[in-house]
């Protein structure tokens, strides 16, 4: 049986004016990377909140390593680091000073603080610049020198609140590639919150989608991306025009067939199957280079998935 | 809990007395409190300064100016520079944190309280004393200094940190304290002056006479008592008031 790491029942939290999360059910095994992904407001802040016992539930209940974060909040901030909105570095501090201090607080020794120190700093190319005062650095120095934070007493969770939020392009990507690369090797629970659908399909094996503080869908990126665009079939070749076309425009279960830059682009009915449709562009003379059933990105399925949840109300 | 009291401690210090505005700043208000308060003060007062028994009077001000500037800072400060939340996502306990900063201020205030007091004395001694005859403060002043430096100091930092903890700027949270030492500082003397001025002739002779036999001792001891219960309730007023839950809350 995989162990458990976050799980929550019915969590609900409701402000005056808002019901920020609400009735949230997850189960997240230990080692996995989850992606939060919602738009803004969708409660992803307070859920992280709840689960580090800095909020209280209204209603239901969470356990973090299996501490209920209402009886027991000081274990699950023992055991876990956090990324919140904000960097939360002390800027009038040098990087080493808020590593140590952070450390300290954490219950480290002072050795094992300097070899951490060290072992994260490495990598991410800062341990150069450790003593230099963190008010100075870019956006993307102070995330990197935050992500090494959150993971500093080796917590066997980690939340990450947007870690990449606003940092630009290059940097984001790598900051997701120096995120993965921790993430792996530490083999850390990750609840990682994000608008950004790079970042859950760079980093993420499961995502749940929230939308108003309901949990949408949960899943691979991969599953997601099926499930909310299986209907949509992509075949990109040559000779895809003319006979191959209306043939396939003729066959049984598929609504509507387009060519867009060399590409034959699908609607079917959910139950026609991918190789039916690929025989017949053989037949007709049709040359394949590559064929895709499901949305194309994830960001394409994210959109599904609320424009799903806009129809329902 | 003790070292994790102490950690917090070294940080506001850190972050705090020896960066903000550059430490030169700080460094310079240090090196003019005792040259003012430590020599030339003394020094203008002559061996007197050792002798009148108002020196507690004197004394017991300072450190409320001295306090006033980290305690400001203490949770507006991490609250404007948005390191709250990041704090209280640590291990550290909510006593551990609210102890922490309540303790960097006093230890800071009272330090220096004691420090100008050594400092001075010194400077008398150099001035005045003869081989003969070393001058020293009076024993029962050293006492009350002693005790109600420290008193004050830890009263107007728990005020002052609980005021931090409500206010949302360092701005705003200097602002009211500097109102709330003012007040302290003569709201007392006021109403008493008031009260005095309302009661009928005889009650006030009769009260003046009351007063001028106190016993000194009898006085000092029960103020210090009252200064004691007063820092025990505003203590627990602020562990009261100091949860996690309601910081993030609001
Ligand atoms: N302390 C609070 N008091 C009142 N309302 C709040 C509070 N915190 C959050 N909310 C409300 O709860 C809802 C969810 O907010 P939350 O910050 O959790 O969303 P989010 O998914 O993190 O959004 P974003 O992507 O913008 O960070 C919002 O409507 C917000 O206004
Ligand atoms: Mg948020």
């Amino acid at each position: 049986m995989t162990e458990i790491a976050i799980s929550t029942h019915s969590l609900t939290r409701d402000f005056p004016s808002v019901r920020a999360v609400d009735s949230l059910d997850l189960e997240i095994p230990a080692g996995v990377v989850f992606g939060f992904l919602g738009p803004n407001g969708s409660g992803k802040t307070t859920t992280v909140r709840l689960l580090l016992g800095l909020l209280e539930p209204t209603s239901g209940r969470a356990e973090v390593l299996g501490h209920d974060v209402s009886l027991e909040p000081q274990a699950v901030r023992a055991a876990t680091g956090a990324l919140m909105e904000h960097s939360g570095l002390y800027e009038r501090l040098t990087a080493q000073e808020n590593l140590e201090f952070f450390g300290r607080a954490a219950g480290m020794s002072r050795v094992d603080v300097k070899a951490r120190i060290q072992e994260l700093l490495d990598p991410l190319d800062l341990l150069e610049r450790r003593g230099e005062q963190v008010g100075t650095w870019s956006r993307g120095m102070k995330q990197k020198l935050a992500v090494a934070r959150s993971l500093m007493h080796r917590p066997r969770v980690v939340f990450l609140d947007e870690p990449t939020a606003g940092l630009d392009p290059v940097a984001a990507a790598g900051l997701r590639d120096d995120l993965a690369r921790l993430v792996a090797e530490e083999g850390v629970t990750v609840f990682v919150n994000t608008h950004h659908l790079a970042d859950a399909e760079r980093l993420c094996h499961q995502v749940g989608v929230v939308r108003d503080g309901r949990l949408l869908a949960v899943g691979r990126p991969d599953e997601l991306r099926t499930a909310t665009g299986g209907r949509r079939l992509e075949i990109a070749g040559h000779g895809l025009g003319g006979d191959v076309l209306s043939a396939v425009r003729d066959a049984t279960g598929v609504l509507e067939v387009r060519l867009e830059n060399s590409r034959l682009v699908l609607d079917l009915d959910q139950d026609v199957r991918t190789p039916d449709i690929v025989r017949i562009v053989i037949d007709r003379g049709g040359e394949i280079e590559e064929v895709r059933r499901g949305a194309e990105t994830l960001e394409e399925a994210f959109m599904n998935l609320l424009e799903a949840s806009d129809d329902d109300i | 809990m003790i070292s994790d009291i102490w950690l917090v401690v070294v940080k506001e210090y850190r972050e705090v007395l020896l960066r903000q505005g550059g430490r030169r700043a700080n460094i310079f208000n240090m090196v003019l409190i005792f040259a003012v308060f430590g020599v030339f003060m003394p020094l203008q007062t002559g061996e007197w300064w050792v002798q009148q028994p108002w020196t507690p009077i004197f004394w017991a001000w300072l450190p409320l100016f001295l306090v006033s500037a980290l305690v400001a800072d203490s949770f507006a400060g991490e609250r404007e520079r948005h390191t709250l939340e990041t704090l209280l996502t640590t291990r550290l306990s909510d006593k551990a944190i609210l102890f922490g900063k309540i303790a960097a201020a006093v230890i800071y205030g009272y330090g220096i309280l004691l420090a100008v007091m050594v400092v001075s004395l010194v400077t008398i001694n150099i001035a005045f004393a003869t081989p003969h005859r070393l001058l020293f403060y009076r024993a029962d002043v050293t006492l009350a200094v002693i005790v109600f430096g420290f008193l004050i100091t830890f009263m107007v930092t728990v005020i002052g940190v609980m005021i931090s903890l409500k206010a949302t700027t360092v701005r705003q949270a200097g602002q009211a304290l500097s109102l709330g030492i003012l007040a302290l500082l003569f709201f007392p003397g006021l109403i008493f002056g008031y009260l005095y001025r309302v009661l009928p002739g005889d009650v006030q002779t009769q009260l003046l006479d009351f007063i001028e036999h106190l016993e000194p001792g009898v006085v000092l001891l029960t103020v210090a008592l009252v200064f004691t219960a007063l820092d025990a309730i505003f203590l627990a007023v602020a562990m009261k008031r100091f949860k996690r839950s309601r910081l993030i809350d609001e």
